[in-house]
């Protein structure tokens, strides 16, 4: 659905987007996360036709986005970040002139509209006047605007941002809902619980590059390889010590008592292998765990170390 | 029909407020108490015991003339804020992710400010038609004025919808329409008469008077980009029968070509259509977001400021 090769944005001297490539699968739902100032935003415009991109390529459902953006556009719904709403135009009114830019006119656009507010929760809301709306419910109507003209790509920039809890519950429920209707959606946010939560594939970005993509579980499962393996023997520590030292994967080690940290740099296998070194040199080892990092060190640990994910 | 969804809208919101009403009212209100004033003054107040009906002509001018300055005035008014409001109340880039095309979105914009502004000029005709009961003023004279005022909103519109579309504020850019409207209403004028005079220096310093006046009418060719010249000279035209053009040329020490001198108003308006035309063009093309030449300072200015502010552009 989303192909991105080698895509580089640079806003004088400041480098936006350094030869970024992505690649989203449809039926996706994607978060894009990476910390402020990382590149999400200025991605997602330019994928929506808001912003000229400086070199690179762009397909979005088999057309060039950089090149057509008027068949672009019929293929994609965006909603920004911070948006306004116009005063004095009712919730009905707001949804059927964006019917309107799209041909969709009358009755037709009529129920349509009320059918996509049915669907953000928002049809009992149609005639009150969008400006005495709440911020929650502006950004689901936003997002029902979005889905007018049926958009096979839904490119939503920070959608909860600003929102209380019980308004990012119903956005996130209503997300998980277009996602089940067979809608791609990209989201962006730099909170990686937020996207972890409702997202099939995360991306994490930083100073333009593309840190690392895939699921919530495989990311996690790569970057615990950087964690120390956390040992505890009940005897003949230094037959443990001296095993573990003879393996190639450990880069260095600590004791304390019995505890024995271990910089690991291997697979999962070859854990197992140690492991296995260790249970047959009649070491009795009792805890053997590799250190696991919430989501949000996760976060931190590859926006600061690049390198745990080459 | 399809109308413009812009323009649909845009209307929508407009005539929806009781303001709107309250302003029809309010100026032909004082139209009708400029009229009956001016009638008062030349046929009740008998100074020298005779009435003087080209009195309700005068009256018929001043009228007009106070539409035209109100057009003028006004238009960049609603036009200079129109985008440049979209874009403060950041409304504009959902529409620039639409499929409508910055030239529908400009055209929108313009018609529907121009279009309240019409509104008001139309509903002001029964007012200025009270001249009919007098005579001196015929039904061609009030269409001329009509096209001339739909002309003069385009005009001037698209200069405020080109400042628009260029600035980020609505303010600043009100403030460069009017600076745009100044220059091709004043400094054209201040033009002729720099250039005629410093022609006239000429002759009578460094030529001693012996040679010829030098011929300076291609100034004049700038009034025809200024709309008050326009409604002056059809006011003139229509009020005297006199050629102001030919006066014009020969003040300047030379002679125009004739379609100039004798169809001025055509040509004018034509000159005034055609750079509309290319002011729409230019605001389309401000609005192209894929077309739009990002400033390095501009955008760096912005990142500092987001970043002050804890929200940096992604």
């Amino acid at each position: 659905m989303v192909e991105i090769e080698n895509l580089y944005k640079h806003y004088g001297k400041f480098v936006a987007l350094d030869h970024l490539d992505l690649s989203i699968e449809k039926g996706e739902l994607f978060g894009f996360v990476g910390p402020n100032g990382a590149g999400k935003t200025t991605t997602m415009r330019i994928i929506s036709g808001l912003l000229k991109a400086d070199g690179g390529q762009v397909q979005i459902a088999g057309v060039d986005a950089l090149k057509d953006s008027q068949s672009l556009k019929r293929k994609i719904g965006y909603m920004p970040d911070f948006f306004g709403v116009y005063d004095n135009l009712k919730a009905i009114e707001y949804m059927e002139f964006y019917a309107s830019i799209y041909g969709i006119v009358g009755k037709k656009a009529k129920d349509m509209c009320m059918e996509l507010m049915d669907l953000v929760n928002l049809s009992d809301k149609a005639e009150f006047y969008v400006d005495s709306l709440s911020r929650g419910m502006k950004q689901r109507l936003c997002l029902a605007r979005s889905l007018v003209h049926n958009p096979e790509l839904l490119i939503l920039d920070e959608p909860a941002s600003g929102l209380d809890p019980r308004a990012r519950f119903e956005m996130k429920g209503i997300l998980r809902n277009l996602h089940d209707m067979g809608k791609t959606i990209v989201i962006s946010s730099h909170i990686l619980s937020e996207l972890a939560e409702m997202c099939t594939t995360i991306g994490i970005i930083d100073k333009g590059n593309m840190l690392t993509k895939g699921s919530v579980e495989d990311i996690m499962r790569r970057l615990n390889t950087s964690n120390p393996l956390k040992i505890h023997v009940i005897e003949n520590i230094e037959s443990a010590v001296r095993i573990i030292k003879e393996n190639p994967k450990v880069e260095n080690l600590s004791i304390d008592g019995m505890d024995i940290t271990v910089s690991f740099n291997g697979s999962e296998e070859d854990e197992a292998e140690l492991l296995g070194n260790l249970v047959n040199n009649g070491i009795k080892v009792v805890s053997y765990v590799r250190e696991t990092g919430n989501l949000e060190e996760v976060f931190m640990m590859v926006t600061a170390k690049k390198e745990v994910l080459s | 029909m399809k109308i413009n969804p812009v323009y649909g809208k845009e209307i929508k919101l407009r005539v929806r407020s009781v303001r709107f009403a309250v302003t029809i009212l309010l100026f032909n209100l004082a139209l009708i108490a400029i009229a009956l004033f001016g009638f008062e003054i030349f046929f009740n107040v008998n100074i020298n015991s005779r009435i003087d009906y080209s009195g309700a002509v005068v009256v018929y001018f001043i009228l007009i003339s106070l539409e035209a300055a109100m057009v003028a005035l006004l238009v960049p008014v609603f036009t200079a804020g129109s985008i440049a409001g979209e874009r403060e109340k950041q409304t504009l880039e959902i529409l620039l992710t639409t499929v409508l095309k910055p030239m529908q979105i400009v055209i929108g914009k313009l018609m529907s400010s121009i279009s309240m502004i019409l509104l008001l000029v139309f509903s002001s005709l029964p007012v200025i038609s009270i001249v009919f009961t007098i005579g001196g003023v015929n039904m061609t004279n009030l269409l001329q004025f009509v096209l001339v005022i739909i002309v003069i909103s385009l005009y001037v519109g698209s200069i405020g919808m080109c400042a628009s579309a260029l600035l980020k504020k609505a303010v600043p850019a009100t403030v460069l329409s009017f600076g745009m409207l100044i220059i091709i209403c004043v400094v054209t004028v201040i033009a002729v008469f720099v250039v005629n005079t410093s022609a006239n220096m000429y002759y009578y310093n460094t030529q001693n008077t012996s040679g010829v006046y030098p011929d300076v009418t291609w100034v004049g060719y700038f009034l025809l980009l200024n709309p008050a010249f326009t409604v002056l000279e059809m006011i003139i035209s229509q009020y005297t029968s006199q050629n102001i053009i030919s006066e014009l040329a020969s003040g300047l020490n030379g002679t125009m070509p004739s379609i100039f001198m004798d169809y001025w108003f055509e040509c004018s308006i034509v000159v005034q259509l055609v750079l509309t035309f290319i002011f729409l063009m230019l605001a389309a093309r401000f609005l192209d977001p894929l077309r739009r030449k990002e400033k390095e300072k501009s955008s760096k200015k912005r990142k500092k400021k987001k970043k002050k502010s804890g929200d940096v552009d992604d």
